[in-house]
């Protein structure tokens, strides 16, 4: 039976992180890396920059060809893993196979949601999550088609993008009130939304769709009113849910992820989680949250590929963190962006959509929570970095909104102390 | 030998000579030409910021969009560059692999495999990474690949760049320097 020192589920951000984690501690233990998936690391979030012809096959591979081979790991492609074992220590391939461990590491990742349409089994209707999915949509994609895209979040929009520099005529439909919902406040998707509209895509918002029309193949799409709006290509894009069903038939602890502490430790001895399907510790929060994005997953990864190769780190939490670039204008939101009234919370703000500019900062007792950049997004970062030191930023309230906020002003004005690197005797 | 640039802001005047030597150190010749000094100056790969938080340069008072003020007064200039830090940020949140440590210990960038996703900027708590004005890739300082002396250093006639390494402040040869070269 073949045997490794530790064993990871998944060969994506979060089991490349701990990948390189453990190399960090330990350059020789063996190391196996098992995918469903027969394809080296590839990045999820840049499938849709495949659709619309922006990379290549090999642009999706976010580390090197010979990654494997020179960290020494054995990547076990192509094999779905059917049951963990933790009584013995062992993980079941689909083949039969069996995989011993010492650690294992569960990067299961999240999957597309699909909603109970009538007609979502007909030929023309997409996820967009994998490499396949991808290949599948620009296959489908011809100039002079129609397509409705389900959603208005970033997956819904980035593949929209995509589509429309194909030469489709693309329709994002959205049941809430705005797009992007979760990521972005209404301020803000507005001036998105028009820069979406103004190149040529049609955004529709409070519109339900109730049915997909069509034969064996989609022909179009029913909203709530009775509308029907032609598309032989329509994409779920209704986010995400961890697949946690592997983990809860091994009897280890899960909420609506896996849920893991400060090491991304689960409930049983000897696994480990990270990623989309971790439910770990949210950093502004304190509390427990997946926030199912790239950065997180990578250093949630890391900070797994430590603890087992016998470091003790403790992860400090997850912010939500988005950036999306629609049509040359850059947006990045940060933290909780979209708070309630009389919440405890305050906001400032400078917006000037005539400029395709917004800037929104949300404060707690002086310190921010969540920071909005459209249009001027360079000093994004900067906020990004206040958030995780929880610095007062009373004296730089003002300048934060303006677009030549940099971080030069935080050391100016002593909001951080950074005397390593600036130098200076008074 | 991991080496870093340190900034001793005592001594730096904001003349911001080390932008210019950083642009003409990273563009090629046939590209120079093509430039003026001030667009040339947008493609180099830190920048001397202004840590004055008063509004400057405009009339009203109001906030200029899309337009960096550029005088600096005495004492606020902050020449910023990217640390290369031990955790970076920047490479963890890279989701094409452009950006990576490289064997010398900097955080190298790989403008082809960029796909200007921004998500390096959202990282880094320095805001050290800058968007190419052409809009082609990031920009950011790769300490120099190929020098003994990042350009920048050299450039600085007030000594208010030192280059660090794990044993302490590297010297400056003269005579080893070099005054121009290319990407």
């Amino acid at each position: 039976m073949e045997s490794y020192k530790y064993v990871i589920i998944g060969n994506s951000a979060a089991g490349i992180g701990t990948c390189d984690g453990i190399r960090r501690v330990d350059r020789e233990g063996t190391i196996a890396v098992i995918s469903d998936e027969d394809m080296p690391a590839y990045c999820r979030c840049l499938t849709s920059y495949f659709i619309g012809g922006k990379v290549t096959e090999d642009g999706l591979l976010f580390r090197p060809r010979d990654y494997y081979q020179k960290n020494n790991i054995k990547p076990i492609l192509g094999a779905k893993v059917v049951r963990i074992i933790p009584a013995e220590d062992l993980v079941e391939l689909e083949d039969g196979r069996k995989i011993a461990y010492s650690q294992l590491m569960l990067g299961l990742g999240a999957s597309p949601v699909l909603y109970d349409v009538p007609g979502k089994e007909k030929q023309g209707v997409y996820v967009l999550r994998t490499y396949e999915d991808a290949k599948k949509i620009s296959h489908a994609a011809k100039p002079g088609m129609k397509a409705a895209v389900l959603g208005g979040g970033l997956v819904g929009l980035k593949s929209a993008d995509a589509l429309h520099h194909r030469g489709v005529e693309v329709w994002v439909i959205v049941t809430s009130p705005q797009i992007m919902s979760q990521t972005m406040d209404k301020d803000g998707a507005d001036i998105l939304r028009r820069q979406l509209e103004e190149n040529g895509l049609h955004v529709m918002t409070e519109k339900e769709v109730v049915e997909i029309v069509g034969k064996d193949r989609a022909e179009g799409v029913k909203l709530k009113n009775g509308e029907v709006l032609p598309a032989e290509i329509v994409i779920f894009a209704k986010g995400v849910r961890p697949n946690i069903k592997l983990a809860k038939n091994a009897g280890i602890d899960c909420d609506y992820g896996i849920s893991v502490d400060a090491h991304m430790r689960t409930s049983v001895k000897n696994i480990y989680s990270a990623g989309d399907v971790a439910e770990a510790k949210d950093f502004i929060s304190g509390g427990k949250y997946i926030h199912a994005i790239w950065p997180n997953a990578i250093e949630q990864g890391i900070v797994a590929g430590k603890n087992m190769a016998g470091e003790n780190v403790e992860y400090e939490g997850g912010i939500a963190m988005n950036s999306v670039d629609l049509f040359g204008l850059p947006s990045i939101a940060v933290g909780h962006t979209r708070v309630k009234k009389d919440s405890g919370f305050e906001v400032i703000s400078l917006i000037s959509p005539e400029h395709r500019y917004y800037r929104k900062i949300v404060l707690k007792d002086n310190v921010i929570v969540g920071s909005v950049c459209i249009g001027c997004i360079e000093s994004a970062g900067v906020f990004s970095g206040l958030i995780r030191k929880r610095a007062d930023v009373t004296k730089i309230r003002e300048a934060m909104l303006r677009d030549d906020f940099d971080y030069a002003k935080v050391v100016a004005e002593g909001v951080v102390q950074d005397k390593e690197h600036f130098i200076k005797r008074d | 030998m991991l080496k870093r640039i340190l900034i001793d802001l005592d001594k730096c005047i904001g003349c911001r000579s080390c932008e210019l030597a950083c642009a003409t150190e990273h563009t090629a010749p046939q590209e120079r030409a093509l430039l003026s000094p001030k667009e040339r100056r947008l493609l180099a790969r830190m920048r001397v910021r202004n840590g004055s938080i008063e509004i400057i340069n405009t009339p009203d008072g109001k906030p200029v969009f899309g337009q960096q003020r550029t005088k600096i007064p005495a004492g606020k200039a902050y020449p910023i560059h990217c640390r290369h830090c031990e955790e970076p940020k920047c490479v963890e949140a890279c989701m094409s692999g452009a950006l990576a440590r490289r064997d010398d210990g900097a955080v190298g960038h790989d403008r082809v495999g960029c796909v200007r996703c921004w998500m390096c900027i959202m990282a880094c708590p320095y805001g050290a990474i800058l968007i190419d004005p052409f809009g082609k890739s990031i920009l950011k300082c790769d300490l120099c690949q190929g020098r003994k002396i990042p350009a920048c250093v050299e450039s600085c006639k007030k000594g208010a760049l030192v280059l660090q390494s794990d044993e302490g402040p590297v010297a400056i040869d003269r005579a080893e320097c070099v005054t121009e070269g290319s990407d």
